[in-house]
């Protein structure tokens, strides 16, 4: 198999984005036709604190450099109630969990975005991108 | 040990097996296994550390028809796998260079080639479970694998080559429910702690959750058939019998777990960065989550290949 | 030059080789005891909790677990700087006179045995207890019931028998019951007559014309210092005491508090050995020979029957006293490691029957929480082996940011070598040997009941089965696999 050159390299994100905020407030970027780089897989799901830290490995498993877990705003946006808290918890503590298995925490990001927050968004993901590149890539 | 703490049932067992090669109660050599042209049962302990042991595992596994993954440590990889946290480099420095004790100004290492005339088995650069090495029949979890179920899985042999009765591939024998699910401390509807506590901060109720004493088990993840020994002792699972069916990687089934399981006193009144600060107070969470499991660690996987 | 290699070392715990170096003329230049298993303890504790450590260094032995719990409880008491109440401290010794004779009773009649009630030279399949069980299957069984009662000691205060939970820094878990006393107390009663049984067994094995030699005579003897931890009257104390050192005559030489250990103890490394070589830095390494001037002593049984003045309870005080008249004091007949160890179960047995009518010994005030942490945790026990020493450091948090281990069969690392190279060069000339032969020569290590996994802080292990199925009458009606000795 070829050798793919490291020169070539581009950052690899999964975004978890929850149905009824983060999601919204991506699509509300691409109806406002803001533009932001390619390198963002989006996944949508119900919540944030629906997302099991397993999913996390298998995205890294999978090529992602970086997770990026998008939900509502704490303390009153969710609407499954808490599923935020969760996420918050579970993040924080998966991060404490990567620094000891020698992978950046840096390379798990939570964010919250609300629908309207088509700006916050992009900003968000170009910010990432910018992050995992200096990063480099996932060893794997 | 655990094999000779059947007591009396060890009897009955050894009435219907004969035994071919047992380092620690029998005098049978390597020389013996070459002689052999086929052994019905393999049992492997313990993890695979040197090239040597790698080789043993190896010339058995052919000659065997059934194999079988004894312990945590053959399973898993155990707690020895901890060493993988590390560079196997950094774990012969600290042990044959930086302890205290140790004067070793020449810096030997063993296993490596010197003036000797003999040599110790090299390390391989990582600790490595049975299954990674060779194909495992059964598994038996546990640290050590409980009596009832050293004795299920013998009954399971017998029948097997007694009666022709089928064992379904990578049979694990333990229960497939939770430690959870089989302990009777006191569980409240939602668990609401202030604030997580370490097994010595605190004098554990033995009749209440250990999670609803914001003391950290893993009995959510790991699989029970091990009697609830260490609960009834008034201490917390660390996972010896494995992670329940269908976990991924144990350690971030942990995080999720707890996450879901536990809530924080007022938490909604928290800020984002106090609540991140209460579910870090959680010390080694890898340590902790993967005490007996780093074999199964897909991160820890990613970041061993990674650096190869 | 060609080498003999026996491998691997059997009826012991762990994973060893001896390879026996034959000059040109087939007599022995040199032997080495090879012991092939790592771990890395002292590294993947550093970034555990302290408080854990009790519980994750269990692991550096299946067979002497105890041991290291309880000398990582004490450092871990030490480390938080808490004194555990005086329950708790009975409670654990307690418990811990339990394992001795766990790990006593499966050294002596599972892997000892079979060289003195069966012969050293009896034919390879048939040196185990299994062979035993063939020829006199009552006494194993009567073994396996004992050491039931046992395990069960060893569970009501530990939790699990293998592996024991419940100490805590400052304490244990949880207290006993009056019931469970109650069956702890019958339990002691009975391994105390059974234990008393083991030394007279032992005691007319010597005695048979082929056993007499090989006890008695020189082809397993040593002069070394001996250390072992005495209590305040310098009897054996297994759970606490300082470490008494006494030399080749039967001196005092050093006498001090396990915290000190560094003062008194170094170890070397070699090549072909993953376990190391400690010796008395006040006498210096002189390499792996015996003798006043040699830094090398030994543990064990033998090292605490030599290095204390005897013990504290009568039943085993008098077979001291009968130790004394056979082997002299100090005993440098490698052999003795076994009398000694039997007269240890009984010592243990009846330790535990006074813990257990103790009117303490069921009180409810078992841990103490109370304490400054101190960041450092220096312990010492008797492990059934030998001197046990664990050493940690921690941060301000507890969190373990250096762990030290010397271990018994470590310490007894370069006589088991000598002791090996000795009796090989005795019984090896001209290149001519049997299988009789080298297992004497592995009797050189057995005697020491060494626990390599410790040593080295590792497991592998195969166990390989053929099947034989047999009708309930006795015959044989079916057999799998093939033939596997000639």
């Amino acid at each position: 198999m070829e050798e793919k050159d490291p020169r070539d390299w581009e950052p690899k994100i999964f975004a978890f984005l929850c149905q009824y905020c983060a999601s919204a407030g991506a699509d509300l970027a691409g109806v406002s036709r803001l533009k932001y780089p390619a390198n963002i897989i989006p996944i949508t799901v119900p919540c944030s604190g629906s997302v099991d830290m397993q999913y996390v490995v298998k995205a890294f498993e999978a090529g992602a450099d970086g997770v990026l877990i998008g939900g509502c705003h704490t303390p009153s946006d969710c609407h499954f109630l808490r599923g935020n808290f969760k996420a918050l918890k579970r993040v924080a503590l998966m991060k404490k969990l990567l620094e000891q298995l020698g992978i950046e925490p840096e390379r798990l990001r939570l964010e919250w975005i609300s629908a309207t927050e088509a700006k916050k968004f992009v900003e968000v993901v170009k910010d990432f991108i910018e992050q995992i590149r200096r990063l480099g890539p996932l060893k794997r | 040990m655990s094999i000779v703490d059947l007591h009396e049932k060890l009897l009955e067992v050894l009435g219907s097996i004969e035994i071919v090669y047992w380092p620690i109660a029998t005098d049978f050599k390597e020389e013996d296994i070459d002689e052999l042209d086929e052994i019905d049962i393999a049992f492997f302990q313990g993890s695979i550390r040197t090239e040597k042991q790698k080789e043993i595992v190896e010339k058995v596994a052919r000659k065997s028809k059934i194999k079988i993954a004894f312990g945590a440590c053959a399973c898993f990889g155990g707690i020895p796998d901890l060493a993988d946290l590390y560079d196997v480099s950094e774990v012969l420095r600290t042990a044959y260079i930086e302890t205290p004790s140790t004067e070793n100004e020449d810096g030997v290492i063993p296993g490596t080639k010197g003036s000797s005339e003999v040599v110790a088995p090299k390390l391989l650069d990582e600790n490595y479970k049975v299954d990674d090495i060779i194909d495992v029949d059964i598994y038996i979890p546990g640290c050590p694998p409980p009596t009832e179920r050293i004795l299920e899985a013998v009954d399971l042999l017998v029948k097997h080559f007694t009666e022709g009765r089928p064992i379904p591939k990578g049979l694990v024998v333990a229960s497939i429910k939770t430690i959870c699910d089989e302990c009777d401390r006191e569980k409240p509807d939602t668990i609401i702690i202030d604030k997580f506590r370490r097994v010595h901060e605190v004098k554990i109720d033995p009749s209440k959750c250990f999670l609803a004493q914001g003391v950290v088990c893993l009995g959510p993840i790991t699989r029970s058939g091990c009697g609830l020994k260490c609960i009834e002792a008034n201490m917390p699972c660390r996972g010896c019998m494995g992670p329940a069916p269908n976990v991924y990687d144990p350690g971030a089934k942990m995080v999720s777990a707890l996450a879901a399981i536990i809530e924080l006193i007022n938490e909604p009144r928290l800020s984002d960065e106090e609540l991140a600060e209460k579910a870090q107070s959680i010390v080694d969470p890898a340590g902790l989550f993967y005490r007996f499991t780093l074999g199964l660690s897909r991160l820890n996987r990613l970041r061993k290949r990674g650096k190869k | 030059m060609s080498i003999v290699t026996i491998s691997p070392a059997t009826r012991l715990e762990g994973e060893a080789e001896i390879r026996i170096i034959l000059d040109e003329k087939g007599n022995v230049k040199d032997a080495y005891f090879q012991i092939i298993e790592f771990r890395g303890f002292e590294k993947f504790c550093v970034g555990r909790p302290a408080e854990e450590l009790p519980r994750i260094v269990t692991r550096i032995c299946g067979v002497c677990p105890w041991a290291h719990h309880m000398a990582s409880s004490k450092a871990t008491d030490m480390l938080y700087g808490r004194e555990p109440p005086s329950a708790a401290k009975k409670l654990r010794e307690l418990g811990y006179c339990a394992h001795i004779l766990d790990s006593h009773s499966i050294h002596f009649f599972a892997l000892a045995l079979p060289d003195f009630a069966l012969s050293p030279r009896a034919p390879r399949r048939e040196r185990s207890i299994i062979g035993l069980y063939k020829k006199n299957p009552e006494l194993v069984k009567k073994v396996l019931r004992m050491r039931e009662k046992i395990t069960r000691v060893e569970e009501i205060i530990g939790g699990k028998a293998i592996h024991p939970v419940t100490s805590i820094p400052g304490g244990l878990s949880k207290p006993i019951t009056e019931e469970e006393r109650k069956e702890i107390e019958e339990n002691a009663k009975e391994l105390l007559k059974f234990s008393m049984e083991s030394v007279e067994l032992f005691s007319k094995l010597v005695e048979k014309n082929e056993n007499k030699d090989l006890v008695f005579g020189d082809y397993y003897i040593l002069k070394t210092h001996y250390a072992g931890l005495v209590d305040k009257n310098n009897k054996v104390n297994f759970y606490d005491g300082m470490i008494r050192v006494v030399s080749v005559d039967g001196k005092e030489l050093f006498k001090f508090e396990a915290k000190d250990y560094l003062e008194y103890i170094a170890e070397k490394v070699t090549p072909w050995s993953y376990t190391k070589m400690p010796y008395l830095k006040k006498i210096g390494w002189r390499g792996i020979v015996d003798g006043p001037d040699s830094g090398i002593y030994r543990v064990g049984p033998l090292g605490r029957i030599n290095a204390a003045d005897g013990f504290a309870t009568d039943k085993a005080q008098e077979y001291y006293e009968r130790f004394v008249e056979l082997f002299g004091k100090p005993a440098h007949h490698t052999m003795a490691f076994h009398y000694a160890r039997v007269i240890e179960m009984v010592y243990a047995s009846e330790r535990m029957l006074e813990l257990v009518q103790d009117e303490e010994i069921t009180s409810k005030d078992v841990l103490n929480i109370e304490g400054e942490i101190t960041g450092c945790g220096i312990a010492a026990v008797e492990a059934p082996r030998g001197l046990l020493i664990h050493h940690y450091e921690s941060d301000e948090n507890g969190i373990t940011t250096m762990a030290n281990f010397i271990i018994p069969t470590t310490m007894n690392n370069p006589s088991i070598n000598l002791d090996i190279k000795r009796v090989s060069a005795r019984l090896i000339e001209n290149g001519k040997y049997d299988d009789g032969i080298l297992n004497m020569i592995e009797m050189a290590f057995r005697a020491y009941d060494p626990c390599l996994a410790c040593s080295t802080h590792s497991i592998p292990g195969a166990l390989k089965i053929i099947v034989k199925i047999y009708s309930s009458d006795g015959k044989l009606i079916r057999k799998l696999g093939g033939e596997y000795y000639g």
